[in-house]
């Protein structure tokens, strides 16, 4: 562990301070375009608003800022399934259901292994595929054996944040807390027990120039191609108390360009051949997410999010945009600047 | 690879780099070669991670991971050594920490290191940067400004879109049949190219001259960024640029905005005004002078009226001298021929600003609770009498309108007269004596500058003054340097003093001069241009001039130090 790293991390969020909100609602449910079995559905989405993911309140992820989504402090069950009965209502029986919890459906500290079945059983009454997110010192057979029991033949997907195959990058740039390893090891007990693997690739970790970022990307997708069922990226943006976020303000950290994500999406589509690769862009477009050059943004954003339904990377193009050699003056001048050219055209 | 200065003018140098034989000066300029960029035709230094043809010298910097406990830091290149400081650009905005980090760096890692501000170097500010310090530079600012469309100028950057006419004659804006808007991306950045590398080749030639300060405060004035940074300079750094900054000079000072006030040439002066020099304690009354255009002043048509006045009355010799003077404040009569009072140039217009009006009166204040007079005479144009009146217990005022008309003049005769009444004749000999005492005070400091002039007789005729004790010469006042030069007997009569002592080793016979290595101790108030006594194994067995600061000749592993006058 880099414990300077995970220090500095850890000082970022001490005058944190959760914000009052009721217990008993999710932070938001929705829906979204999704596939399931190959065909676009209606997905339903839940954030629960739990005590927060264990590592995020150890440390946590220099990128990572839904801790302040979260409680931080405990939540109990009965409160957990109030929020559940909340989304529940705005549910209409959509095939697809997402479950997001800030940190790990899998952590008995954030969720009560109770309340986690209660959901699923109920869930399972209507769904044919559960997603839900998790980091992968959680995923064991034990932690699965009753999950099985209720998921049956339908699927279930648990999507863990490998974010890179590279340890140390991992290790130094992001502070995940597990290794390459850890991942390989909880996507075998998956695969054994018949669950799906969905893995968050990052795009543009702290400290890596864009093309680094985009080199990372591609080689992590290499490096995963034969263990994950789908990939997700996830460019990142600068989120409130987050290491992104003091980097951001000091203009030492620019979200990566929306070019470079097709670039990964389209290499990553050639390796990965009829798996998935998707990519939702969390703050697309803004100055504090992917962005290029803010005449374009929503072109691109608009053919990214249809590449992640359609898997097509000709939807790229008839995408143009003069910028695109500012980005590749990015790519190409970056890497001589100590630092000094991290936002060179902003 | 190696590195000398060659010349330095405060903190700014030029230097050379030695790489495969190759001689490249500094501050320079290293022209990026990338898959999209082709070097720059004229540059001396390719900045590349690729393989490039060239015979030029090509350098490869190993990129570390960015630290992370001082977002703001540098970074040493294991094979070059030089310093390379990390996110310099999002640092160059936030003023007083880029003023802090440089600073402090060089403080810390001595003059004979090289220091590189990545991508942020542009016409107007590259001199600015190279006063700081700053050594090595490179092209990126060109393609930046390029790809935005925008035109390097002297003072900043253009759209071609607001440009009727190409800019200049450089072989693109000569050679090239289109309007500004036409203009394509290589051709700006070509450009734009030829105005960086022309502003480095203008900057070295100033450094050369030694008067960089003066076109540095112009060129700040083209973005409020860069008078922020020299004004935290200034007002945090004075100690650090004065020990730097050369007591005997000839360049000019411009005293054109209000950043020349805190030059460090004149804070020092000041400074020993009020704590070094002490009035000749002969003179009973003050009488105060307004400056003039050409300096020295006695060499001027209206300080010539003003000493035939005093020299008409009986007793000369009581009246002392001081010329009120924006922006030194106050300089003596003895001090005129000391840098920078004989080489300044402000514009004059009869009115005064109230920084001005403030700093004469606080200096006039504590000189006066110095040094005591009998009699104020004040014979100064209205404009500073009025804000001067106050700070002087009864003023006597000879100004009528201007203070070289007949009546002001003949008012001036009249009262000198009547206001020596009663004092003793001052002999005039005694009174050029002190006169150099004074000097000697300023220049070395109280306690050698009474030693030096005991017991003498002055020689000579001004300024070219000797001073002689016992049929034998101590020194001698050039008007070309404005300070005392020392004789050998000069320099042994005050060679117990504790000051201005530089101890060099016993393992060699020093001629013509003496470099750092050579000297194993040095005082550390030494400034470049200082006399200096040279002792060798505790005995005096010289005298010279220091040609850098006492500090340096400690630390400095090479380059002159000192300039040897006399030797045994």
């Amino acid at each position: 562990m880099n414990k300077e790293l995970a220090n500095f991390i850890r000082e970022l969020k001490k005058d944190f301070k959760p914000k009052k909100t009721d217990i008993t609602t999710p932070v938001s449910c929705w829906f979204e375009k999704d596939l399931l079995n190959d065909k676009v559905v209606d997905a339903f989405v839940i954030i629960f608003k739990t005590r927060g993911c264990s590592w995020a309140l150890e440390s946590g992820c220099s990128m990572c800022g839904y801790f302040n989504d979260s409680l931080w402090s405990d939540v109990s069950d009965k409160e957990l399934l109030q929020q559940f009965e909340s989304a529940l209502k705005r549910y209409k029986g959509e095939k697809f259901v997402k479950i997001f919890t800030s940190g790990s459906f899998l952590d008995d500290n954030e969720i009560n292994p109770i309340v986690r079945e209660k959901i699923l059983k109920k869930l399972y009454e209507t769904a044919e595929k559960v997603s839900v997110e998790s980091r992968p010192e959680y995923i064991t057979n034990k932690s699965l054996e009753k999950i099985k029991k209720i998921v049956g033949l339908k699927i279930f997907e648990i999507g863990i944040g490998l974010e890179t195959a590279d340890d140390d990058i991992r290790e130094n740039n992001i502070n995940k807390g597990f290794t390459f390893n850890d991942y390989k090891k909880a996507t075998d007990i998956m695969k054994k027990n018949n669950i799906k693997i969905k893995t968050y690739v990052l795009v543009k970790p702290p400290f890596l120039s864009e093309k680094h970022a985009i080199n990372d990307a591609i080689r992590t997708i290499e490096k995963i191609k034969n263990i994950t069922d789908i990939v997700s990226l996830n460019p990142v943006n600068a989120q409130n108390n987050t290491l992104v976020n003091y980097l951001w303000k000091r203009e030492q950290y620019r979200s990566p360009w929306l070019f470079s994500i097709v670039q990964i999406l389209v290499e990553g589509k050639k390796i990965l051949d009829d798996k998935r690769i998707k990519c939702d862009i969390v703050g697309g477009g803004s100055i504090r997410g992917a962005h290029n050059c803010g005449e374009c943004d929503k072109n691109y954003l608009q053919a990214i999010s249809d590449f992640s339904l359609k898997q097509d990377t000709r939807v790229f193009n008839n995408l143009k945009c003069s910028c695109s050699e500012k980005w590749l003056d990015q790519l190409d001048l970056e890497d001589l600047g100590f630092g000094s050219l991290a936002k060179m055209y902003e | 690879m190696q590195f000398n200065v060659k010349k330095s003018d405060e903190l700014s140098r030029i230097g050379e780099l030695l790489i495969n034989d190759k001689r490249i000066v500094t501050p320079n300029i290293l022209s990026v070669s990338t898959n999209r960029f082709k070097a720059f035709d004229k540059a001396d230094i390719i900045l590349s991670n690729n393989k490039v043809k060239t015979n030029k010298p090509v350098f490869k910097f190993l990129q570390t991971p960015l630290k992370l406990d001082e977002f703001f830091f540098y970074h040493i290149d294991e094979k070059t050594e030089f310093i390379i400081i990390e996110y310099t650009s999002q640092l160059f905005k936030k003023s007083k920490n880029f003023v802090d980090l440089i600073i402090n760096l060089r403080k810390k890692i001595g003059y004979e290191k090289i220091i590189y501000t990545p991508s942020i170097a542009m016409p107007s500010n590259l001199a600015l940067l190279c006063y700081m310090g700053i050594d090595l530079f490179d092209t990126t600012s060109a393609i930046i400004a390029a790809r935005n469309k925008n035109m390097f100028f002297a003072d900043g950057e253009y759209s071609i879109k607001d440009l009727i006419e190409l800019p200049c004659n450089c072989p693109i804006c000569n050679n090239i049949n289109k309007k500004p808007s036409e203009l394509s991306f290589e051709d700006i950045l070509n450009h734009n190219y030829y105005m960086l590398f022309n502003e480095v080749k203008q900057v070295r030639n100033i450094i050369k001259t030694g008067n960089l300060r003066n076109y540095v405060e112009k060129k700040v004035k083209t973005n409020p960024l860069y008078v922020t940074i020299l004004r935290n300079l200034d007002m945090n750094y004075y100690e650090f640029l004065e020990e730097q900054t050369p007591v005997v000079s000839n360049k000019t000072i411009y005293a054109t905005c209000s950043e020349s006030f805190s030059r460090s040439e004149i804070k020092r002066f000041q400074s020993r005004v009020l704590n070094r020099y002490c009035k000749p304690s002969c003179v009973k009354i003050l009488l105060l002078l307004p400056c003039s255009a050409k300096k020295p002043y006695s060499f001027s048509k209206t300080h010539k009226f003003f000493r035939r006045a005093i020299l008409d009355t009986v007793n000369p010799d009581i009246i002392h001298e001081l010329i009120i003077t924006s922006p030194l404040g106050l300089v003596p009569r003895e001090l005129e021929l000391v840098y920078p009072a004989a080489n300044y140039d402000i514009p004059v217009i009869g009115v005064w600003n109230e920084d001005e009006k403030k700093m004469i009166k606080t200096l006039l204040t504590k000189y006066l609770s110095k040094n005591k007079y009998e009699k104020i005479i004040v014979h100064l144009p209205k404009g500073i009498t009025s804000f001067i009146k106050d700070v002087i217990k009864k003023p006597i005022i000879t100004c009528i309108d201007s203070p070289t008309s007949d009546e002001s003049l003949e008012k001036l005769k009249i009262t000198l007269q009547e206001s020596m009444v009663g004092f003793e004749k001052i002999d005039r000999y005694e009174r050029t004596r002190q006169n150099l005492e004074s000097l000697a005070c300023y220049q070395f400091g109280k306690s050698i500058g009474k030693k030096l002039l005991k017991d003498t007789k002055i020689f000579g005729r001004y300024p070219d003054l000797m001073i002689i004790e016992n049929s034998k010469q101590l020194g001698m006042l050039t008007k070309d340097r404005g300070f005392i030069s020392l004789t050998l007997a000069g320099a042994k009569k005050i060679e117990s003093s504790e000051k201005y002592r530089v101890e060099i080793a016993d393992d060699f016979i020093p001629k013509g001069s003496i470099l750092s290595p050579g000297i194993l101790n040095a005082d550390e108030d030494i400034r470049i241009g200082d006399e200096v006594l040279i002792f060798r194994k505790k005995s005096l067995i010289g005298i010279g001039a220091a040609v850098m600061n006492g500090l340096d000749m400690k630390k400095s592993s090479y380059g002159e130090a000192i300039k040897i006058r006399h030797i045994l």
